[in-house]
C-alpha cells in the first residue's frame, strides 16, 4: 500500500483535525471566488447533502461528499467507501446494475420524474407573494425554502449522475469499439441536440433580429450604453413594444445569474448582461446565426452515426445492441446535462436569493442591516432568528465578515489540503471513469516553454488574441476572432461562444459544461489547463488545439 | 501407398468440399479434410481448397461460385492453411500457420492465399515441425478458402476436459465475436462444464471478457468490448449444451475425443473446425 503524504499546511487554510485525513480540493469550476456565509450553508445542504443522496441512490463506491469553507473558500472531498475487495466488487455490482437499469430510462426519468417535481418546487416559489406576506408567513416560507431546496438538491444528483456516466460510458464503449478514433470523436455522435442552452441562445439572437429590424430600437442598441438601453426604448413607442419583448426574454430565460453564487443579480434583477449579448448581435454581422451552427452540428452527427452504424455491420449482436442503448442514453444525458443547469441550478439559486433578499428588506427595516444584500453575511440561522425575534443588530458582523471575505478575495487558494489519496482513483468502474472526465486530468508533469496542455474540450485549431476574461461583465473587451480565456464558464457564460474563435478554461474536463458548449457551437476548446488564466498575458497571439488539448503562445 | 496415385503436387487445382477428392488429407491438408468430410451434413460453412501453385483465373471462378451461393457479390471469407500433416492424430498445428479473416474481393484474396502459403516457411512454423520430427513441407500448402460466419459469439469445444480427463465433462469456452482472441488466449472466455451423459452444466465460470475479434474493413481486428457486456454470458445454456452435443456425437464418429470451433450468427450455429484432441491421443499411444 501506498504511504499516505500529508499535504503542507498552508497559513490561514487550517482543517479541522478530524477532516486532515480526507483529500479536500478547491471547486475552482464552480466556486473560484470566497463564499459568503450564507452560500456555504447553501452548498453544505444542496451539494453535500444532494451527492450524497444521488450516491446512494446507485449504490456508488462512495461514503460521502463533505463541503466545508476554508480560509473563505469552498472545499469538497469525497469519502470513498472502504470493505474489503469482496464486499468492494459485491458493491461495485450492485452499482453497475442500479446505473444500467437507470440508463435504460433516462429521458423518461428527467420528463417524468424528477422535472415535474422540480417543476411543482419552482410553483411553489412563483406562487408566494414575498412582497405582501407577513413577517410570520415569510419567516416559515424561508424554512420551507431551504427543505425544498435540500430536496431539489437531491433530484439534481438523482438525475446528473446518471446523465453524466451515460455519456461517460457511451465514449468508453466507443473508443473500445473504434481504437482509432480520437478523443473527441465520440462526442460527434451527441451534438446538436436541442436543449434549453440552446433555446435561449437562439430566443436572444431572434429578439437581435427584431431589433435589427426596426431602425429606431437599433439606433438605441448602438448609440447607447447597455444599462442605458432599457430607458432609451422606453422614450419611444416602437422602443417600448420591443422592451415589452425584452423583458418576455428575461421572465422566461432569466432567472438566473452570472455564476453560481448567492451574491450576482438574476438577469430579472439586472437585464444588463442580456442586453450587452443583444448588443453583440446587432453589431456584429459576422456572427452565425445559432440555428445554423446547430442545424450543421445536427448533420455532422447524424453523418457520424451512420458511419459508425457502418462499422458496426460486423459487429456482434450485443455489442450493437450495447451501442445502440448507450447512444439513446448519452444523447439523453446529453440534453439533460444543460436542461438540468437552467431548470436546476439556475431555478433553485436564483429563488433562494428572491426568499433572502426578502428576509434581508425586512431587516434592513428593523435597522439590523445597511442593505438587503447584507443578508447574505449572515447564516440561516441568525436570518431565521432576525425575522422570528428582532433587536439584534447585524450590521458589525456583516463588516467585518465583508472585510474577510475582501482579504480572503486577495489570496489564492491552495487547490488541495488535507492527505493525498493514497492511490489513483479507480478507473476501472463508471463513477472513476466519470470523475475524471468531469473534473479534468491530474495536472500534467513538465510541458515544453510556451505550451500549455488540458483536456481536450472541442475540436478544431485556431489561433487568435487571447483575451483573459474574470466576469461576464468584461465580455465587451472581446473582439470577433479573439481566444475566450477564462478560470471556467458558467451556463449565463454561453451566449460568447457565437462571437469568440475558440475557449481556453483552468478547469473541467472533456464533460464540463464549457465543453459541451462549445462542441455545440464548432468552436476549439481545451479546458482543465489548470493554468491558463495564470500562465497567458492578456492580448498574447496563441494557438489552441482542441484536439491535442495544447495551448501554444506563439 | 504410392506417390504415383496423386496427382502432381504442383498442379494447380480447386477441390471443393463436395469433392470426394476433397477428403483426402494428403492432397488438402487435415484442417480441409476433416471439414469436408463432415460438410454433407453439418452446418459448415461453404468453401474450397486451393492446392498446387495458385491460378488466378481458377481462383477467381471459384470465389464467383462462392458469392453466389451466399447472394452477395464480394462475400467476406476466411483463409487457413491446411498442412498435409496438420491437424492429425499425432501433432496439432494450432496457431501455426496464418488465418486471416474477413477478406473481400479477389485483391484481397489472392493476398491472403499468399501470406499463407509464406507462413508455412515462418521461423515459427519450421522450427514447430523440427520439434515434432515433421520434414520441411516438400508441397505448396494447401488453403482453405470459406465464406466467413458473421459471429455473434464463438466457442472452442472438448468432448473430455484435456487437462482432468476423468471428470467425465464436456468443456465449453465461449467469447464475444469471432474465435481468434479465444484461440489466440487475448481473452479469457466463459467456461461452462457439461456432464457428458445428462449434459447438464456442471460448472459455471463467467468471465470478464476484456476484448473480441470483429470483422472490419481489410480484415480483423481485436478491440475492447463494452464494460457492461465484460461481465455477462457470451453465450446461453443452450447453445452450450448444442455445442456440447456436437462435440460428442463428432467423438463417437471419429472414435477419439476432439476439439471443436464454432461460431453463432444469431442462434444459427456453424462448425468451423474438428480435429483429434492431440494431447490425450499421444497419451493413449
Amino acid at each position: 500500500m501506498t504511504p499516505q503524504t500529508t499535504i503542507p499546511a498552508a497559513p490561514g487554510f487550517d482543517l479541522d483535525p478530524a477532516d486532515q485525513q480526507y483529500f479536500w480540493q478547491q471547486d475552482k469550476m464552480h466556486f473560484p471566488d470566497p463564499l459568503a456565509p450564507m452560500e456555504s450553508a447553501m452548498l453544505e445542504r444542496s451539494l453535500g447533502a444532494g451527492f450524497g443522496y444521488g450516491a446512494r441512490a446507485y449504490n456508488a463506491p462512495i461514503e460521502s461528499v463533505q463541503i466545508r469553507t476554508v480560509g473563505g473558500y469552498q472545499y469538497q472531498s469525497m469519502i470513498m467507501a472502504t470493505g474489503t475487495p469482496e464486499e468492494m466488487a459485491a458493491n461495485g455490482a450492485r452499482a453497475e446494475q442500479a446505473v444500467r437499469a437507470t440508463l435504460g430510462r433516462l429521458d423518461e426519468l428527467w420528463t417524468e420524474d424528477i422535472l415535474p417535481e422540480v417543476r411543482r418546487h419552482i410553483g411553489f416559489w412563483d406562487g408566494f407573494d414575498l412582497a405582501g406576506a407577513t413577517r410570520a408567513a415569510l419567516s416559515s416560507h424561508v424554512a420551507e425554502t431551504w427543505r425544498r431546496l435540500e430536496r431539489i438538491w437531491e433530484l439534481h444528483f438523482e438525475m446528473v449522475l446518471p446523465a453524466y456516466l451515460a455519456i461517460s460510458e457511451f465514449d468508453e464503449l466507443y473508443r473500445g469499439l473504434f481504437p482509432d478514433a480520437g478523443p473527441l470523436d465520440s462526442y460527434r455522435l451527441l451534438e446538436g441536440l436541442p436543449n434549453m442552452t440552446v433555446e435561449v441562445g437562439q430566443a436572444l439572437w431572434r429578439l437581435s433580429r427584431r431589433a435589427v429590424a426596426s431602425p429606431e430600437v437599433h439606433a438605441v442598441f448602438t448609440n447607447h450604453a447597455a444599462v442605458d438601453v432599457p430607458v432609451a426604448l422606453y422614450a419611444t413607442p416602437e422602443g417600448r413594444a420591443f422592451l415589452a419583448e425584452l423583458e418576455a426574454y428575461v421572465d422566461r430565460y432569466g432567472r438566473r445569474a452570472d455564476k453560481w453564487t448567492l451574491l450576482a443579480p438574476s438577469w430579472t434583477e439586472d437585464p444588463t448582461p442580456v442586453v450587452e449579448r443583444l448588443q453583440d448581435f446587432v453589431r456584429r454581422t459576422e456572427i452565425d446565426e445559432p440555428a445554423v451552427v446547430t442545424a450543421a452540428a445536427a448533420a455532422g452527427r447524424e453523418q457520424a452515426i451512420a458511419a459508425a452504424r457502418e462499422q458496426l455491420a460486423g459487429y456482434p449482436a450485443a455489442v450493437v445492441g450495447q451501442f445502440e442503448g448507450l447512444l439513446a442514453a448519452a444523447q439523453a444525458g446529453t440534453v439533460i446535462s444543460e436542461d438540468h443547469n437552467f431548470w436546476i441550478d439556475n431555478m433553485s439559486i436564483h429563488h433562494l436569493r428572491a426568499v433572502l433578499l426578502e428576509g434581508g428588506r425586512r431587516l434592513v427595516d428593523d435597522g439590523a442591516l445597511t442593505h438587503a444584500t447584507d443578508v447574505m453575511m449572515l447564516t440561516p440561522e441568525e436570518l431565521q432568528e432576525g425575522l422570528d425575534t428582532p433587536g439584534a443588530d447585524y450590521r458589525p458582523t456583516v463588516t467585518e465578515r465583508a472585510d474577510r471575505m475582501a482579504q480572503a478575495a486577495r489570496i489564492t487558494p491552495p487547490p488541495v489540503l488535507g492527505t493525498l489519496p493514497a492511490g489513483p482513483p479507480p478507473t476501472d468502474d463508471p463513477f472513476g471513469r466519470f470523475a475524471m472526465k468531469f473534473n479534468g486530468l491530474p495536472p500534467a508533469a513538465e510541458t515544453p516553454a510556451g505550451e500549455i496542455h488540458g483536456s481536450c474540450g472541442s475540436s478544431g485549431k485556431v489561433r487568435g488574441t487571447a483575451r483573459i476574461i474574470g466576469s461576464i461583465a468584461e465580455a465587451g473587451r472581446l473582439a470577433p476572432g479573439d481566444i475566450l480565456v477564462a478560470e471556467t464558464t458558467a451556463p449565463p457564460w454561453t451566449p460568447l461562444f457565437a462571437t469568440v474563435a475558440a475557449v481556453v478554461t483552468d478547469t473541467g474536463g472533456v464533460l464540463s459544461h464549457c465543453a459541451v458548449v462549445a462542441r455545440e457551437y464548432g468552436i476549439p476548446a481545451v479546458v482543465g489547463t489548470q493554468v491558463a488564466t495564470v500562465t497567458i498575458k492578456d492580448g498574447d497571439e496563441i494557438e489552441v488545439d482542441g484536439d491535442a488539448g495544447i495551448v501554444r503562445i506563439v | 501407398m504410392t506417390t504415383t496415385s496423386l496427382p502432381h503436387l504442383h498442379a494447380p487445382s480447386i477441390l471443393w468440399f463436395e469433392d470426394p477428392a476433397t477428403a483426402d488429407a494428403r492432397r488438402t491438408g487435415g484442417k480441409a479434410a476433416a471439414l469436408a468430410r463432415l460438410a454433407d451434413r453439418l452446418p459448415v460453412p461453404a468453401g474450397f481448397v486451393v492446392v498446387g501453385t495458385v491460378d488466378p483465373a481458377m481462383v477467381q471462378r471459384a470465389y464467383a461460385q462462392l458469392a453466389a451461393r451466399a447472394g452477395h457479390d464480394e462475400p467476406l471469407v476466411a483463409v487457413r492453411s491446411s498442412a498435409a500433416d496438420e491437424d492429425g492424430i499425432a501433432t496439432s498445428f494450432a496457431g501455426q500457420h496464418e488465418t486471416i479473416l474477413g477478406v473481400r474481393g479477389m485483391d484481397e484474396l489472392l493476398a491472403a492465399i499468399a501470406a499463407c502459403r509464406d507462413s508455412a516457411h515462418t521461423d515459427r512454423a519450421l522450427s514447430y515441425r523440427r520439434a515434432n520430427g515433421l520434414a520441411a513441407p516438400r508441397a505448396p500448402l494447401p488453403v482453405l478458402v470459406q465464406l466467413l460466419v458473421p459471429a455473434d459469439a464463438a466457442a472452442v469445444v472438448f468432448s473430455v476436459d484435456p487437462v482432468a480427463p476423468a471428470r467425465g465433462e464436456v468443456l465449453v469456452n465461449a467469447a464475444y465475436g469471432l474465435g481468434e482472441s479465444i484461440v489466440g488466449g487475448t481473452v479469457t472466455p466463459d467456461e461452462w462444464a457439461l456432464h457428458r451423459r445428462t449434459l447438464a452444466v456442471t460448472r459455471e465460470r463467467i468471465a470478464d471478457k476484456r476484448r473480441m475479434t470483429v470483422r472490419a474493413p481489410g480484415g480483423s481486428r481485436e478491440i475492447d468490448v463494452p464494460p457492461f457486456l465484460r461481465r455477462r454470458p457470451s453465450i446461453t445454456h443452450e447453445q452450450a449444451r448444442e455445442a456440447a452435443t456436437l462435440a460428442l456425437q463428432l467423438e463417437r464418429e471419429l472414435g477419439l475425443p476432439v476439439d471443436l470451433e464454432l461460431a453463432w450468427s444469431g442462434s444459427e450455429m456453424h462448425l468451423l473446425q474438428c480435429r483429434p484432441i492431440t494431447t490425450l491421443a499421444q497419451e493413449a499411444a
